[in-house]
C-alpha cells in the first residue's frame, strides 16, 4: 500500500502554504510535525482531495486519486482540524449520517458504531446532542467518524488538541494499533503526541518538507548537538539569548539548562537528544519564549 | 436516498425554534381563518335569534339546503311564490296599507313581474305618489317608462333582520343574476359571434351580457369565446348549499395565510444549502463517497418540506371548515351566497375546479419561494442573505401599488396567491387570464406554474453543477 505525493504545491495569494512537497507513505503511523501555519492542514486537505492543488498530484497505489475518487474515498478516513457538526444531532445520529454519506450498509454501520462508541468511551454520550459535548468528546466523535469505513488511509489533523492526558493516552494507543494495518497520517505541533508511536516523522516548515525519516534516524542527526549546562543566573541569561534553550530548571541559585547547538558548548556535557530538541532546533525562530 | 432525505429533514427540523414556528404558523392560520372568514358572519334564524360565526354558518347551510333543487322554470316559479309568501308574512301590513291603500294586496302579487297592464300600473303609481306627498315619506316604488313593470323599492317590514336574510336569497332569481346563469336553457344565453377577416364580431354577449361590453369580448380569439360557451353549456344547473365549500374557498384564497407559510418556508429552507459550510461539515462530506447524492437529497427535501407544509395547512383548513359545516356539493356551479361574500361569483367554475385551481396555484407559489430561497442559499452560502433576498422577492409586487409595475408581476409568488392571476380582473369569468396557444386555450395561472417548473429545473441543475465538485470552499 502506498500513498505518494509528488511536487504538491498550494498557494493562497502570496503565501505558499505547501511548497513542492514529495512524500511516499506506507503502513504505519506517520507524524506530521510543524509549527502553526507550516501547511500541515493544507497538505492534508490536498491528500484528501478536497482542496485543489496548484500543481503536483497525490497517488494511491500508483493511481492519481482524483481519477477514481469514489474508490479512493472508500479507503479514506479524514478528521479535519476544525471539527464540524450539526449542533442538534446526537452522537448516534451524527455517526449514522456520516455512515450513510460514506455509502455504508446499515447492518455494517450499526455494528461499527457500537464498536467505536465503546472503544472511544462515548457510549454514555450516544444520545447527547453534539453541541453539548466537551472539546475532548467532540474530538473523539471526530475520530469515530473517520474510522466508520475502516479506512486504509487515515488522516487525522491535530487529533489530540484539547484532550486531557488520559484521553490522549488512550487515543495514542488506538492510533498505534490502527497503524499496523493502515497508513495513519497524524499532524500535530506537540512532540510528545507522536514521540512514542510514530513509525516515521515528517517535519514541515513554511510549506516545505524538511525531513521525512524514522525518529531514530532523525535523532541520530541531533547527536552531539544537545548539551546540559549548570550555571548561575547571569550565564543562564546569556545562554538564553545566544542559544536554543530547550529547558531551564532552577535549583536554589543553580540553573540547569538544556541547550541545542551546532557549536560545541564549552562548559556543557553532551547528552542524548529527544524529539523536543529536534523540534526546537528547527523551529526555534518561530517559537517565542512566552510559549513556555 | 430515503435515508439521506431523512437526515436532511433532521438538519432542518431538529430545532425547537423551527418546530415552534411551524406550529405557530400552521395553527395561527386556523385562528386567522376563523377571524377573517367565520367570525364576522351573522344570520337571524326563524326564532328571530341572531347567530354569529360558527352557528350562523351552520344555520345558513341548513337554510340553503332546504331550498335546493334544479334551477328550471318550475323551480323559479316556486321560488317566486315563496318570495311572495314571505313578503306577505313579514310586511308591516298596517303601514303598507296606509301607503298603498286599496292597491296593497295587488301590489304584493304583481311586484317585480313584467308585462303588466300599463293602465293599472299608472294608476297605482299616481295614487301612491299622492299619498306619499301627504304623509311626507319617500316614494317607495320603481317602474319602467311604459308602465309594464312595477317593483317595491322600500319594503315596510316587521322583522327586518330575518327578512333581509330571506330576501337576499330570493332577490337572486327575481333579479335574474345567479339563477339565470344557472338556468341556461335558453339558446340566447350563449355568446354569439361571427368571424370577419379573422376578427371576432360579437352579435350577442349572451351570459356575459352585464359584465363585458362587445369591445372587450372582441379582443379575444375565437377559441376563447368557444371555450367560454362550452363551459357555460356544461355548467351544473342545480342549486344547493355550498356554504362549506365557500368557506373553505374563502379560507384558502386568503393570501395572508399563504404569505405566513411563505415566511415559514423561507426560515426553514434559507439554510438548506449553506448549513454545511456554516457548521464546517463540508470538509467531512466532500470526501465521502455519496457526496454527489447530497445535493439531490437536499433538492428533494426542499420539495418535500414545501409540499408537506402545503398539505398540512390545507388539511387543517379542511378539517376546520368541515368541523363547522359539511363541505359538499363541490360539483355545483360556484355561486358564493351573498351573505358570505357579495359579488363573488364564478359562473364558469364548479367549486371543485375553483378549489383545485386555487390550491395548485398556491402550491406553486410556495414552491417558487422555496426554489428561490434554496437556490440563493446554494449560491450565496449565507442564510441571512438568502432569506432577506427571498423576502424581497416575495414582497416586491406589494411595493408597486396600482399596477405601476415595471414588468409583469404575475410570476411573483405574492401575485400568484391573488385572485387576479387565477381569474383575472373579472373574477366571474377570468376572460383576461385565458391565453390561446395554437388551437388550445390555457389559463395564465397554469402557464405560470409550468414556467416555475422549468425555472426550478434549470435553477436546480445549476445548483447541482455548482455542488458537484468535491471541493471545500475556503
Ligand atoms: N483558505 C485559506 N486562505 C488563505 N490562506 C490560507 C488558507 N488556509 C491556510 N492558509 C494559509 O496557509 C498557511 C498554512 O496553513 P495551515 O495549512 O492551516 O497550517 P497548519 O495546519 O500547519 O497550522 C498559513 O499561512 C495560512 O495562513
Ligand atoms: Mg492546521
Amino acid at each position: 500500500m502506498e500513498l505518494r505525493i509528488e511536487e504538491l504545491t498550494k498557494q493562497f495569494g502570496k503565501t505558499v502554504a505547501v511548497d513542492h512537497a514529495n512524500l511516499s507513505l506506507h503502513e504505519g503511523v506517520i507524524g506530521l510535525l510543524g509549527s502553526n501555519g507550516s501547511g500541515k492542514s493544507t497538505m492534508m486537505k490536498m491528500i484528501c482531495g478536497i482542496l485543489p492543488s496548484n500543481s503536483g498530484n497525490v497517488f494511491y497505489e500508483n493511481e492519481e486519486i482524483l481519477k477514481n475518487y469514489d474508490n479512493y474515498v472508500m479507503n479514506l478516513g479524514y478528521m479535519p482540524q476544525q471539527l464540524g457538526f450539526y449542533p442538534n444531532f446526537t452522537v448516534q445520529e451524527f455517526l449514522e449520517y456520516m455512515s450513510v454519506v460514506k455509502g455504508l450498509k446499515k447492518e455494517f454501520y450499526m455494528k461499527k458504531i457500537e464498536e467505536l462508541l465503546m472503544k472511544l468511551n462515548l457510549e454514555e454520550k450516544r444520545k447527547a446532542k453534539i453541541k453539548n459535548l466537551s472539546g475532548g468528546m467532540l474530538r473523539r466523535v471526530g475520530v469515530a467518524q473517520a474510522l466508520l469505513n475502516e479506512p486504509k488511509i487515515l488522516i487525522l489533523d491535530e487529533p489530540t488538541a484539547g484532550l486531557d492526558p488520559k484521553e490522549r493516552i488512550s487515543l495514542r494507543n488506538m492510533i498505534s494499533r490502527l497503524g499496523e494495518e493502515s497508513i495513519v497520517l497524524l499532524s500535530t505541533h506537540i512532540v510528545s503526541d507522536i514521540e512514542s508511536i510514530a513509525d516515521k516523522i515528517v517535519i514541515m516548515k513554511k510549506g516545505k518538507i524538511l525531513y521525512y525519516d524514522t525518529p531514530e534516524n532523525l535523532l541520530k542527526m541531533m547527536e552531539g548537538k544537545v548539551y546540559e549546562v549548570v550555571c548561575d543566573r547571569k550565564t543562564a541569561e546569556r545562554y538564553m539569548t545566544e542559544q536554543i534553550v530547550v529547558n531551564v530548571k532552577k535549583h536554589h541559585d543553580q540553573y540547569t539548562l538544556r541547550i541545542v547547538s551546532d557549536e560545541v558548548i564549552e562548559d556543557g556535557t553532551s547528552i542524548e537528544a529527544g524529539l523536543d530538541d529536534l523540534y526546537l532546533y528547527h523551529f526555534n525562530d518561530e517559537v517565542k519564549l512566552e510559549d513556555f | 436516498m430515503a435515508k439521506m432525505i431523512l437526515f436532511e429533514l433532521k438538519k432542518i427540523f431538529k430545532s425547537k425554534f423551527k418546530l415552534i414556528l411551524c406550529a405557530f404558523v400552521l395553527l395561527g392560520n386556523l385562528w386567522m381563518s376563523h377571524y377573517y372568514n367565520v367570525q364576522y358572519i351573522s344570520a337571524v334564524n326563524e326564532n328571530k335569534m341572531e347567530l354569529h360565526g360558527v352557528e350562523a354558518l351552520r344555520y345558513l347551510d341548513q337554510f340553503y339546503s332546504d331550498l335546493k333543487g334544479t334551477v328550471n322554470a318550475t323551480y323559479l316559479k316556486d321560488i317566486e311564490m315563496k318570495k311572495t309568501e314571505m313578503l306577505k308574512r313579514f310586511m308591516d301590513h298596517d303601514k303598507s296599507k296606509e301607503v298603498f291603500g286599496e292597491y296593497y294586496p295587488m301590489i304584493l302579487e304583481i311586484n317585480d313581474k313584467e308585462n303588466l297592464d300599463p293602465e293599472l300600473v299608472k294608476e297605482i303609481v299616481e295614487t301612491t305618489e299622492k299619498t306619499c306627498k301627504q304623509l311626507n315619506i319617500p316614494f317607495p316604488l320603481s317602474y319602467n317608462d311604459d308602465y309594464t313593470y312595477l317593483k317595491i323599492d322600500m319594503l315596510y317590514l316587521t322583522d327586518y333582520k330575518h327578512t333581509r336574510q330571506a330576501f337576499w336569497y330570493f332577490d337572486g332569481p327575481l333579479q335574474s343574476t345567479p339563477f339565470m346563469q344557472i338556468l341556461n336553457e335558453e339558446e340566447n344565453q350563449k355568446i354569439e359571434y361571427i368571424v370577419v377577416n379573422n376578427q371576432v364580431k360579437i352579435k350577442d354577449t349572451g351570459f356575459a351580457d352585464s359584465f363585458w361590453p362587445y369591445e372587450w369580448l372582441e379582443k379575444y380569439p375565437v377559441q376563447v369565446i368557444d371555450y367560454l360557451n362550452d363551459r357555460y353549456e356544461n355548467m351544473s344547473s342545480s342549486y344547493d348549499s355550498t356554504v362549506g365549500a365557500t368557506t373553505l374557498f374563502n379560507c384558502i384564497s386568503n393570501y395572508m395565510i399563504w404569505l405566513l407559510n411563505m415566511l415559514l418556508i423561507i426560515v426553514l429552507l434559507a439554510d438548506v444549502f449553506s448549513t454545511e459550510q456554516r457548521h464546517k461539515m463540508d470538509q467531512y462530506l466532500a470526501c465521502a463517497k455519496e457526496y454527489k447524492k447530497i445535493t439531490m437529497a437536499k433538492i428533494l427535501t426542499v420539495l418535500i418540506v414545501t409540499v408537506t407544509i402545503f398539505a398540512i395547512q390545507m388539511g387543517l383548513l379542511y378539517g376546520f371548515v368541515s368541523w363547522i359545516v359539511p363541505i359538499k356539493n363541490l360539483d355545483v356551479q360556484a355561486v358564493i351566497p351573498n351573505c358570505l361574500m357579495p359579488l363573488r361569483r364564478f359562473d364558469l367554475f364548479t367549486f371543485k375546479e375553483l378549489l383545485i385551481r386555487t390550491g395548485i396555484t398556491v402550491l406553486f407559489a410556495l414552491l417558487s419561494v422555496s426554489i428561490v430561497t434554496s437556490v440563493l442559499s446554494c449560491l450565496t452560502q449565507n442564510r441571512i442573505f438568502s432569506s432577506i433576498a427571498t423576502m424581497l422577492f416575495v414582497a416586491l409586487p406589494m411595493v408597486f401599488i396600482n399596477n405601476t409595475t415595471p414588468f409583469n408581476m404575475d410570476y411573483f409568488p405574492f401575485e400568484m396567491l391573488r385572485m387576479d392571476t387565477l381569474f383575472g380582473n373579472n373574477i366571474r369569468f377570468g376572460f383576461n387570464q385565458l391565453i390561446c396557444i395554437g388551437e388550445n386555450v390555457y389559463y395564465k395561472a397554469s402557464i405560470i406554474c409550468v414556467g416555475w417548473v422549468i425555472a426550478g429545473i434549470l435553477l436546480y441543475l445549476f445548483c447541482y453543477l455548482k455542488e458537484r465538485r468535491h471541493i471545500v470552499r475556503s
